[in-house]
């Protein structure tokens, strides 16, 4: 099977300002490689709530892009604090953002829930004090509904 | 067809123009300027930075069509504050009645009040979470839009061109069917004619461009008069030249504040629709896009100053409130559907590396080891419009990397050391031997010569 396409960035903690940029990245890789743009909607938003959760809660980390002909696949990880209760993260409107990242307009409980439903597979790891690795994959082929 | 013509004779080949498109639809290619038909949105960018004025909207010739009987014309808003005084309008719709132009004008304005109604509708009956809906009033940037950013295409909002509506208007109400030419302010108003989004054929038969029918009524003496009063009694539609005016029109329409983005300019337009998809306008019910500054008062192809006719426009005493009578001739016009388009609006193929993902995949990967030997300067003499598209092109094998000066500069650097190299070298050859006479023995030749 021919090797995949791969590509890493680094999400700096101090880039709340030019948050999305990794995201950004990833969307422009993604139209000159021809992928169908509903896909890349998803891929986009996976990659920028990932990178925002980065930045935010994480501490900063590194994001890696994997394309293969039938699938992206997107993943965050950093040694940031870990995320206690998955579960309970995974709801709506769940959030532990500070009342200031919140006034900025960040931090509505929505990252996680919607990097979910705008995949077609999600893991997320994580171990209090040691970090938290997301992987998200879009499948390109596919039709899904919902 | 596109919206611009390059005229090849006047075109210096300085690259501004290839460098200056949003779309990066512009290369200059075995010395011509060439536009990628599929890419270009006719926003007018080129016309503009051409130091040489080599490239022009596309329109019929206005000679011509001055002469050709039965002949209706529509101009857009904009068309209108383009002459007068501070504060007022010159009576542009006289002179043209002079020409012998039949005056639609009152179809036209009626369709802009049906549009701003529909408009209206679809946004009130639309689910929260799926709003802001973007405006499809601006060509350039309904095309921006099937072309770079086709996951915004159902947020588009559902009502076509009030121009189009117009005549559609006038042609079912009269049941006539002479041309219409169409009296445009940019080159995305001349593809409106030619490459229409969202209904099989345009209304309109022929493209003029402002500038062009002001300068000749203005050089027969046009009078500077005031806007007739029918003008200023529905002015609404004027408003729409404005940014802004569409949004306060709807508005006026619904009753209440609308929360709309009135957003001008490539750079405010792509930040805003990024923003868009990644789901950040939370509250907002409308996107009020124009490509040009100020609205169609900045299109490339009007005659005026931007500032004199916002001045003009600002001026206008317009009557925001519909009549009893007007609203029901319109909730009546409204239940045709007239305001509708035909066909749906569909993505416009975007320019990858290949169709095949696999191919597409080899070519990124020799794409960034190409960028990463260019200079990143983005000068453009190489006719790509920057060093990332040159790259892109010359993996998908169009282009020769010496088209870089800097690359060219390079190799010539490297074969001169290299003939420098050469020339350093003393070969053994039975010629050089002989002219130099250091060998014995096999320089006999000179001595014959002797
Ligand atoms: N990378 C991470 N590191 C630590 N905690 C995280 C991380 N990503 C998410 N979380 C936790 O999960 C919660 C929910 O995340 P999310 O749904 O994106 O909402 P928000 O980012 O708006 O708070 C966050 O508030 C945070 O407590
Ligand atoms: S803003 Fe008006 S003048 Fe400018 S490109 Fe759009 S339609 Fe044409
Ligand atoms: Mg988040």
């Amino acid at each position: 099977m021919a090797s995949p396409y791969l590509e890493n960035f680094v999400v700096d903690e101090n880039e709340l300002f030019s948050i999305g940029e990794a995201a950004a990245q990833i969307k422009a890789i993604l139209k000159m490689l021809g992928i169908p743009s509903d896909v890349i909607r998803r891929a986009s938003i996976v990659a920028y709530e990932a990178e925002m959760n980065l930045v935010i809660h994480g501490g900063g980390g590194r994001m890696e892009l994997e394309v293969r002909p039938e699938r992206v696949k997107i993943s965050a990880l950093d040694a940031g604090p870990g995320i206690p209760d998955i579960e309970k993260a995974m709801m709506e409107g769940f959030s532990t953002a500070s009342e200031k990242i919140r006034e900025m307009g960040f931090g509505a409980g929505m990252g996680l829930p919607n990097i979910k439903r705008n995949s077609d597979s999600l893991e997320l790891l994580s171990e209090v004090g040691k970090g938290t690795t997301l992987r998200a994959e879009i499948l390109v082929k596919q039709e899904r509904e919902g | 067809m596109l919206g611009i013509e390059v005229r090849h004779g006047a075109c210096k080949r300085c690259v501004k123009c290839i460098r200056s498109c949003p779309t990066q639809a512009m290369r200059i290619y075995q010395g011509a300027v060439r536009v990628d038909t599929e890419l270009c949105v006719g926003c007018g960018e080129c016309i503009r930075v051409c130091p040489w004025k080599a490239i022009e909207v596309r329109q019929d010739s206005w000679v011509a069509l001055r002469k050709t009987p039965n002949l209706l014309l529509t101009a857009d808003p904009s068309f209108y504050v383009q002459t007068g005084s501070c504060g007022r309008t010159g009576s542009l719709q006289e002179s043209l009645d002079r020409l012998g132009f039949e005056d639609i004008s009152d179809y036209i304005s009626t369709a802009y009040d049906l549009a701003a109604l529909a408009i209206a509708r679809q946004i009130n009956e639309r689910r929260k979470d799926d709003l802001p809906l973007i405006s499809t009033y601006c060509p350039a940037v309904l095309r921006l839009i099937q072309l770079s950013h086709p996951e915004l295409i159902d947020r588009l909002v559902g009502v076509e061109s009030p121009l189009e509506i117009g005549v559609d208007h006038w042609r079912r109400a009269t049941g006539r069917a002479e041309s219409v030419v169409l009296l445009a302010p940019c080159p995305a108003m001349s593809m409106l004619q030619s490459l229409p989004a969202g209904r099989a054929k345009s209304n309109f038969d022929h493209v003029i461009i402002i500038r062009q029918v002001i300068r000749n009524l203005i050089s027969e003496g046009a009078t500077v008069n005031e806007l007739p009063l029918s003008f200023e009694r529905n002015g609404r539609w004027l408003m729409w030249a404005l940014h802004g005016g569409e949004t306060r029109h709807i508005a006026a329409t619904m009753g209440r504040p609308l929360t709309s983005i009135v957003a001008t300019g490539i750079r405010n337009l792509q930040d805003l629709l990024n923003e868009l998809e990644l789901g950040r306008l939370g509250c907002v019910e409308y996107l009020e896009c124009r490509m040009c500054d100020q609205g169609c008062l900045g299109g490339v192809a009007t005659s005026e100053s931007r500032f004199m006719s916002l001045v003009r426009l600002q001026n206008l005493n317009i009557n925001w409130t519909l009549t009893r009578e007007e609203r029901e001739r319109l909730l009546a016009l409204y239940a045709t559907d007239i305001w509708r388009f035909s066909e749906p609006i569909r993505p416009l193929k975007q320019k990858s590396l290949s169709d095949d993902i696999q191919q597409a995949m080899a070519r990124l990967r020799k794409m960034n080891e190409l960028y990463a030997t260019l200079p990143g300067i983005d000068c453009g003499s190489c006719g790509h419009p920057s060093c990332h598209a040159m790259a892109a092109d010359l993996a998908r094998g169009e282009g020769e990397m010496t088209n870089c000066i800097f690359k060219l500069k390079e190799r010539i650097t490297d074969l001169s050391s290299r003939i420098f190299e050469l020339c350093a070298r003393n070969p053994e050859t039975p010629m050089s031997l002989g002219r130099h006479g250091r060998a014995a023995g096999t320089g006999d030749s000179e001595h014959d010569d002797r």
